[in-house]
């Protein structure tokens, strides 16, 4: 990349001055009369008047995490609500940070015999890998709740039990059928 | 927004991602509501002014004087000042493309209650930190205590004071009292600006020394040589202004920028005759450019904004401060003190804005339109246009020194030195010569013309001065 | 006068310390101190399986992760005598590339930040979060991507990304421009960089000096042409290369691979292939979700890989890639066991750091800044 010299209004500041100028002048005026569409996703923002604005006003405007997002763990309820978890121990062998706990427990009266009686996670050792969801052989585990672990004020309170993990919609899959011994009110789909 | 599940876990968790996109036409009304709001506030400010000029005139020339001081120093210029800390930031969210600090509330006044009220409670807030910090002396410097405490006030003082000779108003009748909205008329005018303004140097020095700091230090020793140089040419900026209307008073100048008092008398009885806009203005140069500073001095003009700038320490010339590489004078200062060097360096910015509209821009005077305006009200009311026009004025110049503080890089120490020694002291030194040479044969006709040239060929140089090949236009090396 | 510049210094980004003797503003002596960010990437990785490894490495570098990523991966594949897929080859070019762009962007808007043009660093940033927003979406997180996997990628192109790429892309190029007009013809900017920390083509090469610092001072080596790795081979990219390697050369050369790095990306998306994206080998990638809920032989291979890892074979590797600063390898060494027996990182950083004190003596104090940023040191990769 040969260098180039500087041409004599460079030379004199003057003209990169009123280029540089002009630049943010240009933000200025487009921003100050522009239209501040909230619109998160900064791509999106067209129409009339927008302005060129990229930042949000966090806690009152989100951004919705993308459907891939690794967020905070879920365990995820069979359709009676139930965990889907066999207490396998796959993802705590899988985790790099060893943060999870499990304590394993059986069912007098179903097919599926463990279940976790305990089942803790460290949101403040994760590492937020995912390697926990991708280990899994019954999809119990997922990070799919588009939210981030939240922010505690002592650390006991970032180990999330199994009450607490236990939420969002029920997940069934049709190799799991056969492993109900007593029929469900609500055929699995 | 809520379809997916996932997406209602976030929703249970944190509440609504994204509030309603306000409808357009809401948006633009209130645009033009918040518009109009601020030019009337600007208006109400301006008549406030005068009015306690007015007020406190009837107490006999001190009162007058306290007057201008009580409306000028303390609601002018700090009021700017203050709310400049906060536009400074506003202002650079804006070219930067964010929305700016928004997070300070009202929220214990009911209407206001999560309201970001365009940040100006950030402005309480800041003072509100500043007041209650804890005054820390570090432990160099409590040898030194009275001096080290002194600095901040050296810097603040002179600062507000520099405001006293600037005219924001004419000699007018307002509330049946003869007022000028300037707190000195005095003989020496803006050789009181170069005075005051060689005493920020003390500030700087002394805290650069006492603090016991070495990077303090450093910002205080580059600040002390960076000062005494652009002195020099501050002042042979403004010579030239000083042949072109031929007294240092600013009043005077900014008197001779428009029509004077009597001459606009006539005007205004020409106007209610021959129509508003066929008065022939006898200040106007060829008929239509108002004869502002500017016109008889574009180098002067320019040369001054950037030696003022290199003056009151901003950035590109903010090497004193230069946050990233010695943290500045100030490094040592905590809670109200350093707040005072904060708000020392606005009040700077308004002084200067002050002082370049007085003398560049026309100062008080409204362009063309002031016949008219005394037609259609009276003189009273001229004033307070004219006021209005002054603040409008500065801070158009304080935005553009406030894009310039946020467009460039920082100059390195030498190159400060060298720009000032052996560029800005130069070019100046010519501008002065020219415009004597000038004035002695063609008087300010001749300056206008001059001027006139001046500004042409400044902008075909900016223009036309070839781009040099890009770096990236040419043939690159590869296999 | 000696000055202390750091650990927490406004320009020390990433925790570093400068021990600096001055002679007025004039810089005599500079001591650089590193160690703040030390996080025994090596031994800890001796404790975990050959996959549990990736999430150290999204620490390495935490501008561009992917890149580290793709290395170590392909350090691993190279133990284990395979090859990924082409897709996922195609995959792991474009994420790294879009990396490579972040991470200039970075560098050029501390450049700016730093020299004291705010809005520089900010339009930066501004390109830059659009670049990572892409990025989460395909990985599932900003920085800590983890987003190989040994014989492939984890995740495929979300739908609609591609399209979401190219809209952003355009925008990303506006914001690069705007930069440029800001800062490269500057004067002020001028001033401060030209013939600032010069070294020379055969004193770089000397300090091993790989990436961007090197082809500065003209050496043309760039691993991506030099030994083509991936798919770079089918790729039509230009090397940029600078004149006098100074502060001024490190800028614009930065300037230009985000350019090249633009045309990979394109390059790439025009001529992915689809097919899969992780091998299907079930001794080194985990098998289909469907296989595992399914069948028994599923389940087997899954369990078989989680609980004793990859099984690589004993060996020692070292594959070099070009990470964003320069040369990034890995050295690996395997004694059979299931997990890393010795892991070593040359991160390109060190050894440009370790010249530092080199470049910038006898400069103002006032210069250590630019040529600090421009050599781009990364905490983390120094610091492993
Ligand atoms: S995301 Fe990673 S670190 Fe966190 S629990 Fe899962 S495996 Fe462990
Ligand atoms: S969550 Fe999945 S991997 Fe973890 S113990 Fe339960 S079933 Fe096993």
């Amino acid at each position: 990349m040969p260098r180039t010299d500087l041409s004599p209004g460079e030379r004199l500041y003057l003209r990169e001055a009123v280029r540089g100028m002009g630049v943010l002048a240009r933000h200025f005026w487009k921003n100050l009369f522009g239209f501040r569409d909230p619109a998160p996703e900064v791509m999106e923002r067209k129409g009339r008047g927008v302005n060129l604005v990229s930042t949000i006003n966090y806690p009152e405007e989100r951004k919705e995490y993308p459907p891939g997002y690794r967020g905070m763990h879920r365990l995820v309820p069979r359709l009676d609500g139930k965990p889907r978890c066999v207490a396998c121990y796959m993802c705590a062998t899988a985790c790099p940070a060893q943060c999870i706990y499990i304590e394993a427990g059986e069912y007098e009266e179903e097919a599926i015999e463990k279940y976790p009686v305990r089942f803790e996670i460290d949101e403040l050792r994760c590492i937020v890998c995912g390697f926990c969801v991708e280990a899994c052989p019954k999809d119990a585990i997922r990070m799919d709740t588009g939210t981030h672990a939240p922010a505690v004020l002592s650390r006991p309170l970032a180990v999330f039990d199994k009450e607490s993990l236990l939420r969002g919609p029920a997940v069934e899959h049709s190799t799991d059928v056969l492993t109900y011994r007593v029929p469900l009110k609500t055929p699995p789909r | 927004m809520i379809e997916t599940p996932t997406a209602r876990l976030a929703f249970e968790d944190f509440g609504p991602a994204i509030p309603p996109r306000p409808a357009f036409g809401r948006w633009l009304a209130g645009t033009i509501a918040g518009w109009t709001a601020f030019v009337a506030f600007l208006l109400f400010i301006s008549w406030l002014l005068l009015a306690i000029a007015a007020l406190f005139a009837r107490l006999g020339p001190i009162g007058a004087a306290v007057g201008n001081i009580v409306g000028l120093i303390l609601i002018l210029v700090m009021v700017t000042a203050t709310l400049l800390t906060m536009a400074d930031r506003k202002w650079s969210a804006l070219m930067q493309d964010r929305v700016g600090p928004n997070r300070a509330r009202l929220s214990i006044i009911p209407g206001l209650r999560n309201r970001p009220l365009k940040g100006i409670p950030h402005v309480l807030a800041d003072v509100l930190k500043m007041l209650f910090k804890e005054d820390f002396i570090p432990e160099g410097a409590m040898n030194n205590k009275v001096l080290f405490n002194l600095a901040p006030l050296l810097a603040f003082a002179p600062a507000f004071m520099l405001f006293a000779i600037v005219p924001v108003s004419p000699e007018v009748t307002f509330l049946g009292q003869r007022i000028q909205l300037q707190v000195a008329r005095v003989d020496w005018g803006i050789l009181y600006v170069f005075a005051l303004a060689s005493l920020a140097v003390f500030a700087t020095a002394l805290a650069g020394w006492t603090s016991d700091n070495k990077l303090a230090l450093l910002g205080g020793l580059r600040a002390s040589a960076q000062l005494i140089s652009y002195e020099v040419t501050l002042g042979l900026t403004l010579v030239g202004a000083f042949i072109a209307f031929g007294t240092l008073r600013l009043e005077e100048m900014a008197r001779l920028q428009g029509m004077l008092g009597p001459a606009l008398r006539s005007a205004v009885v020409l106007a209610a005759r021959a129509g508003d806009f066929l008065v022939r203005d006898d200040s106007v140069l060829f008929g239509w450019l108002p004869s502002w500073g500017f016109v008889y001095q574009p180098i002067g003009m320019i040369l001054f904004l950037v030696a003022a700038q290199a003056e009151i320490k901003r950035a590109p010339f903010d090497t004193p401060e230069g946050e990233s590489e010695i943290i500045g004078y100030f490094l040592e200062y905590s809670g109200l003190k350093s707040g005072l060097f904060l708000i020392a360096e606005y009040a700077e910015t308004v002084v200067v804005a002050g002082i370049v509209t007085t003398i560049f821009l026309g100062g008080y005077h409204l362009p063309f339109i002031e016949p008219t305006v005394v037609r259609h009200f009276d003189f009273a009311w001229l004033s307070v246009f004219q006021v209005f026009a002054f603040i409008v004025k500065m801070l158009f110049i304080i935005w553009v020194m406030f894009v310039v503080r946020w467009a460039f890089p920082r100059f390195r120490y030498d190159q400060i030195m060298r720009l000032g020694w052996k560029m800005m002291l130069p070019i100046s030194l010519f501008n002065v010569a020219l415009t004597a040479g000038i004035f002695l044969w063609a008087g300010r006709e001749g300056l206008a013309w001059m001027g006139g040239i001046e500004w042409l060929a400044i902008i075909a140089f900016v223009a036309l001065s070839a781009r040099a090949p890009r770096a990236e236009e040419a043939p690159h090396a590869s296999h | 006068m000696t000055v202390n510049l750091g650990p927490s210094h406004p320009a020390m980004h990433g925790t570093v310390r400068l021990i600096v003797t001055l002679d007025g503003e004039t810089i005599v002596e500079a001591v650089p101190e590193i160690g703040f960010l030390h996080r025994g990437f090596s031994k800890s990785s001796e404790h975990s399986t050959w996959h549990q490894v990736l999430p150290y490495t999204d620490r390495l570098n935490y501008v561009s992760p992917i890149l580290n990523n793709v290395g170590y991966i392909m350090g691993v594949e190279k133990l284990l005598g395979i090859k990924d897929t082409e897709r996922s080859q195609y995959l792991r070019v474009l994420a790294g590339e879009i990396s490579r762009i972040t991470d200039h962007l970075t560098c050029i808007g501390a450049i700016g930040l730093e020299l004291g043009a705010f809005t520089v660093f900010l339009y930066a940033m501004e390109a830059r979060e659009l670049l990572w927003d892409r990025i989460s979406e395909l990985t599932g997180a900003r920085v800590t991507t983890s987003w190989t996997r040994v014989g492939g990628v984890a995740s495929d192109l979300p739908p609609g990304w591609e399209q979401k790429l190219r809209d952003c892309l355009p925008r990303v190029m506006e914001l690069t421009g705007e930069v440029d007009t800001l800062l490269t013809r500057n004067r002020i900017f001028i001033d401060r960089t030209r013939g600032i920390g010069v070294l020379s083509a055969e004193e770089a090469v000397d300090w091993g000096f790989t990436g961007p610092c090197l082809r500065a001072t003209g050496v043309n080596y760039d691993v991506r042409k030099a030994h083509p790795y991936l798919v770079y081979d089918r790729m039509d990219f230009e090397v940029p290369l600078g004149a006098s390697g100074d502060t001024y050369d490190r800028y614009i050369l930065r300037l230009e691979e985000i350019r090249q790095s633009h045309r990979i990306v394109l390059q790439c998306l025009e001529q992915m292939p689809p097919g899969p994206i992780l091998i299907d080998d079930w001794r080194y990638a985990l098998p289909p979700k469907k296989e595992v809920f399914g069948s028994i032989e599923g389940v087997m291979a899954h369990f078989k890989l989680i609980t004793e890892g990859i099984q690589v074979p004993p060996g020692e590797v070292y594959v070099y890639t070009e990470g964003a600063n320069g040369e990034l390898g890995f050295h690996l060494v395997s004694n059979g066991k299931g997990k890393p027996y010795a892991i070593q990182v040359r991160g390109p950083g060190l050894p440009i750091l370790s010249a530092l004190p080199r470049l910038i003596k006898g400069h103002a104090i006032a210069d250590l800044i630019p040529i600090f940023d421009s050599i781009n040191m990364i905490g983390g990769e120094v610091e492993q």
